[in-house]
This record gives C-alpha cells, sequence and structure tokens, in this order.
C-alpha cells in the first residue's frame, strides 16, 4: 500500500540551557502511514507527539532522520497545498469573524473570490457555524473555535489532516459531530493523521494506532489486531473435579459459579480444554473470545515502558 | 501576492488595537494642545507650533512603530496563530514580508492621520492670522502669514521623514523580532534608536585620540553598523526656512534611499534568521 507518510528514524533534541543537556523529544521514530486510513497517534502528554507533527509540517527541524509528507520533504510548499493541520486548542485572529479567518485562509491557498465565497459558506454550513459566521472570533466559545479550527483544515480539500486533539473541550454533541466527520473524511479517500488522548474516539474511528512514550515508538499496528483478546473465556457445566483442578493449572482466571465453571486459558489452550471437559462428560455452554479496550493497551504500553 | 494577503490582515489587525489606537489619540490631542499657546508673540507661536507639532508626530510614532514592531511575528507564535499560517502554502519570507508590509502601512495611515491633524491646525492658525490682517488692513502680516501657508509642502516633507524614520525603526524592531523576546527587543530596539541618533557623536568618539582603543573601536562598529536615524532629523531648516541651507530636497531624497537600503538590509537579515527558526 502507498504511504501517505514515511518517517525513517526521525529525533528531535533539544538543548537545555539550565541544566546545559540535550532532551530528547522524539527518539529515532521509523513510521508509516497508510494512504486513506485513520491513523491514530496515542502517547501520554510529552510524549512528543506534537514536535513530531511541528516536524511533518516543517514548523520545527529534525536533529537526524527524515520524513516524507506525500512523497514531498516536510515543509516542501507543493506539499503544503495538499495537507492541512489543526492545532490543539486554536488560536486565530480574533479580531476577525468566523467568515474572515475562513476568507483569509482561502486566500492563502490563492482561491479565486467567486470560489472561495461559495467554500467558505458550505464549510460554515459543513460545522454548524452559519448562523454565528459576521460574530467576531474573540465571541465564539471553545467549542465554536474548535469548529472553525476544522473548517480552517478543510479549506484546501487536503489529501492528507493533522489533527491534534480535534474534540478537546467540546460538548457531547459536538464531539459526536467532529467524529463523524472523521470517518467521512476517511471515506472521502482522504487520510487523517489523530492525535489524541480521547481513547474512545480513536477506538472508534482509526484503523491503525500506535504509541509513543517519552519519544519512543513502544507498539504500531491494526488496531483490530491489538484490540483482540489472547485469552478466551470458556464456560461449561458438570465438570469434574478432578479435570477442573487440571484446567486451573493453565488457567489465569478459574471460579465456579452455582456449579458451573468459568474459566479464562490462552487461545493456544481453548481446544485441548474443550476436549477435556467433553471427553469427561462435561458440557461446554459458552466459549467467549476476550476483548481488550484500547485503554487497557495503552497503559499496559506505558506501564510497560515505565517499568522497563 | 501571500504577502500582500498578510500585510492586509496586519494592517486591520494593528487599527483594532487598543494600544496602539490610544497612543494616536494622545499624539492628536498633542498637537490641539499647540493651539493654545497664544501667549506668545506670534512669529513664536508659528515657529513653536511647527518645532512642537512635528515634535509629537515623532514622539507618538516612535511608541507606536516600537510598540507594534517588537509584537508583530512573537503575537503570532506566542498564540499559536503561526501554526495555521506556515503550515498552509506560505513561504516564511512571505510571511515576514507581509507582517512587515501590514506594519509598515498601519504606521503610515498613523502618521498621516497625526501630520494632517498637524497640518490643519498649522493653517488654521496662520489663515486666521491672514484673514484678522487682512480685514485691518495690516498687509505685512497678511503677506508674512500667506507666506507661511506656503510652508505646507516643506511640513509635509517633513511629516515623510519622521515616517521614514519610523519605518526604519520598524524594520528594527521586525528585524530583532525573528530572534529576541518581545522584553529584550523592546530595550534593543530602543538601543539601536538612541545609538542611531546620535550618530554623529559615536563618529566623533570613534575618532577621537582621547578615547581608548578599544572603546574607538567599539564607537566604530556602533556607528557604521546602526542606522543614523539622525539623518531624518530636518526639523530645523523647515521651521526656519528663511535660514539658507543645503540642498533640501536632494537631501531627503538620499536620507529616503538611505532608509530603504537599510530596511531591505534588516528584513534580509530577517528573513535568513526566521528561515532556520523553529516555532
Amino acid at each position: 500500500m502507498e504511504n501517505a507518510i514515511e518517517i525513517c528514524d526521525l529525533t528531535k533534541s533539544f538543548h537545555s540551557v539550565l541544566t546545559g543537556e540535550d532532551v530528547i523529544a522524539v527518539d529515532h521514530l521509523t513510521l508509516d502511514i497508510h494512504r486513506g486510513e485513520i491513523f491514530g497517534f496515542l502517547g501520554p502528554n510529552g510524549a512528543g507527539k506534537t514536535t513530531t507533527i511541528k516536524m511533518l509540517l516543517g514548523l520545527i527541524f529534525p536533529t537526524s532522520g527524515t520524513a516524507s509528507i506525500l512523497g514531498y520533504p516536510p515543509g516542501d510548499i507543493e506539499v503544503k497545498r495538499k495537507i492541512s493541520y489543526l492545532p490543539e486548542s486554536p488560536y486565530f485572529y480574533e479580531h476577525l469573524s468566523g467568515y474572515e479567518v475562513l476568507d483569509f485562509y482561502a486566500t492563502l491557498f490563492g482561491i479565486p473570490a467567486a470560489e472561495r465565497k461559495k467554500k467558505v459558506d458550505e464549510l460554515l454550513d459543513l460545522v454548524g457555524l452559519s448562523d454565528n459566521k459576521h460574530k467576531r472570533l474573540r465571541h465564539y466559545s471553545k467549542g465554536m473555535l474548535q469548529r472553525i479550527g476544522l473548517a480552517q483544515a478543510l479549506i484546501n480539500d487536503p489529501d492528507l489532516l493533522f489533527l491534534d486533539e480535534p474534540t478537546s473541550g467540546l460538548d457531547p454533541i459536538a464531539h459526536l459531530d467532529i467524529r463523524d466527520m472523521i470517518l467521512r473524511l476517511r471515506d472521502e479517500g482522504r487520510t487523517v493523521f489523530l492525535s489524541s488522548h480521547q481513547l474512545s474516539d480513536v477506538e472508534m474511528v482509526c484503523d491503525r494506532v500506535s504509541i509513543l512514550d517519552r519519544g519512543k515508538l513502544m507498539r504500531v499496528g491494526s488496531l483490530k489486531e491489538m484490540l483482540a483478546g489472547k485469552s478466551v473465556e470458556i464456560r461449561a457445566e458438570r465438570v469434574r473435579d478432578d479435570v477442573f483442578e487440571k484446567i486451573k493449572a493453565h488457567s489465569s482466571d478459574a471460579f465456579t459459579v452455582d456449579g458451573a465453571i468459568r474459566v479464562r486459558v490462552e487461545q493456544s489452550f481453548v481446544n485441548e480444554t474443550v476436549q477435556m471437559i467433553m471427553q469427561t462428560g462435561g458440557e461446554i455452554t459458552a466459549v467467549i473470545p476476550g476483548k481488550r479496550t484500547l485503554e487497557d493497551i495503552f497503559i499496559e504500553t506505558v506501564r510497560e515502558g515505565t517499568v522497563s | 501576492m501571500t504577502a500582500w494577503v498578510i500585510a492586509r490582515n496586519t494592517f486591520g489587525e494593528a487599527i483594532r488595537k487598543k494600544i496602539l489606537n490610544v497612543f494616536l489619540i494622545l499624539a492628536l490631542g498633542s498637537v490641539l494642545i499647540s493651539l493654545t499657546f497664544t501667549f506668545l508673540e506670534f512669529r513664536q507661536q508659528v515657529v513653536i507650533l511647527k518645532s512642537f507639532g512635528l515634535g509629537m508626530v515623532q514622539f507618538w510614532g516612535l511608541f507606536i512603530a516600537i510598540i507594534m514592531g517588537i509584537s508583530l511575528i512573537p503575537a503570532d507564535i506566542e498564540q499559536r496563530t503561526i501554526y495555521t499560517i506556515l503550515s498552509k502554502p506560505v513561504k516564511r519570507y512571505e510571511y515576514v514580508l507581509g507582517r512587515f508590509l501590514g506594519g509598515a502601512i498601519t504606521l503610515a495611515v498613523n502618521v498621516a492621520l497625526m501630520g494632517a491633524a498637524f497640518l490643519v491646525v498649522f493653517l488654521l492658525k496662520v489663515n486666521t492670522r491672514a484673514l484678522e490682517s487682512l480685514a485691518s488692513l495690516d498687509f505685512g502680516a497678511f503677506w508674512t502669514s500667506w507666506v507661511w501657508s506656503g510652508e505646507v509642502p516643506g511640513l509635509i516633507g517633513g511629516i515623510a521623514m519622521v515616517y521614514m524614520k519610523l519605518l526604519l525603526l520598524l524594520a528594527v524592531a521586525v528585524c530583532f523580532s525573528t530572534f529576541a523576546t518581545v522584553t529584550v527587543n523592546f530595550f534593543l530596539s530602543s538601543a539601536v534608536f538612541i545609538a542611531g541618533s546620535i550618530s554623529s557623536v559615536t563618529e566623533a568618539m570613534s575618532k577621537s585620540p582621547n578615547t581608548p582603543i578599544v572603546l574607538r573601536w567599539l564607537y566604530a562598529a556602533v556607528h557604521y553598523l546602526v542606522p543614523n536615524f539622525g539623518n531624518y532629523d530636518v526639523q530645523n531648516p523647515i521651521i526656519h526656512p528663511e535660514v539658507p541651507a543645503a540642498d533640501l530636497p536632494l537631501y531627503m531624497w538620499k536620507a529616503v534611499f538611505y532608509g530603504l537600503a537599510y530596511t531591505i538590509i534588516l528584513l534580509v537579515v530577517g528573513v535568513l534568521v526566521f528561515e532556520r527558526k523553529e516555532v
């Protein structure tokens, strides 16, 4: 699959004047983001997510390593026509109205006046700000600013969007709207690079995710595969005591409820357990694949990183 | 084109800044105050009016230029507005140029307003006197007053010189703002302005045998590196046109070209620094 972003051994360190030491914000990051996917970029605060995004946008420069965005180097003027960025808690020129700020950004793309007007009106409608389009941004609520932020990120019909905490500070309805919008962007064939702490959102919309911790890439992969459990819960009745004891030896979690047993075993031991129960007169009532949440994986990954 | 879009936006932003508007109102008020100098002999009143008016345009213009210049780029970085601008197809030099141009237009509008207020006050003063003289058939006084009216082009030239001086200061502040914080820049730009305003002193000190050699080098460096703001102090021949002076228009044109050349150099330095700046 063709990649929208290719990051190779990217490192960024900052020199601390106070301590005289170099602080590594991003540590030899290697990562590919496929075209047309929603990629979740996760990590605790200070993990290096925003630093990475800023390097990819050409706002700051890597200490070492390379990156390619849609085949161009970061910061290239041609690639800037095809990408967009919604920063975390975006600030815009407050003296402008919602309409004016979008018109300003559209002008930076050289969009002709007539097309610009149509485009701006469409986007204001899309983000639900048509009724407030002549209001100055200084009078906008946080949610409204976030919506304007998303609208400005769509002004150039980008192939690739960098969204940094796009749902931060939004009420539940607006939250849902933005989530739907991100899914719609993928359906339109765009690539979304989504950095967020809202793990439930990421779990719902992303195709693949990566977890960054203290600048290092800890995990990357398909969300579906990550969430698939490695253990399986088996429920059975009429299981002999000696068989239960044998199963318990291979189980992480085993107990009885009203004479029925519930055991959690590794995927590799499922067939053997089922056969053992059935051959000794027991009856299997349920085999439930274990499912983990992204939150479980996130916490586990970050804790593993902390311990190591 | 992109720089012009940023310049237009910068101008729109600047004219809504309260602090700059306060300076403008204070400047207009100061110019109007000069109408009250009626306790002096009339010729003195006119001389004081010209001197005070040009002085006020420069004094308040300095505040506007420096306050605006030091914050044009850092404000965008601090408020993170720059992220959404530089991630668009905007080259860094276009951004710096756009911010500077926007500042230059704002400065031009402010100086024009202050200058216009000063000229209106000046014409009001001398023409009232001319009418009074005519009414009392004092043709001598009428002639003098009429001649004073003819000084307006000279005064406009004086205001233009003030603008060039402020434009140069704006370029200094914008150049420094690509690497210095707002506070540091305020002191740096002010220091450059002061050093550049006493260029004749630094030149004399750099050549004086009584100055220690190291200080002579230092004075020479300051004299040659810092733009000479003293070039634009043309008030004396404008206020006293009766005193013979060298070819003033030629001198003013030279000063304009000097200022534009220095402004371009400062902007090139600012752009080169900003190209590698992490935002």
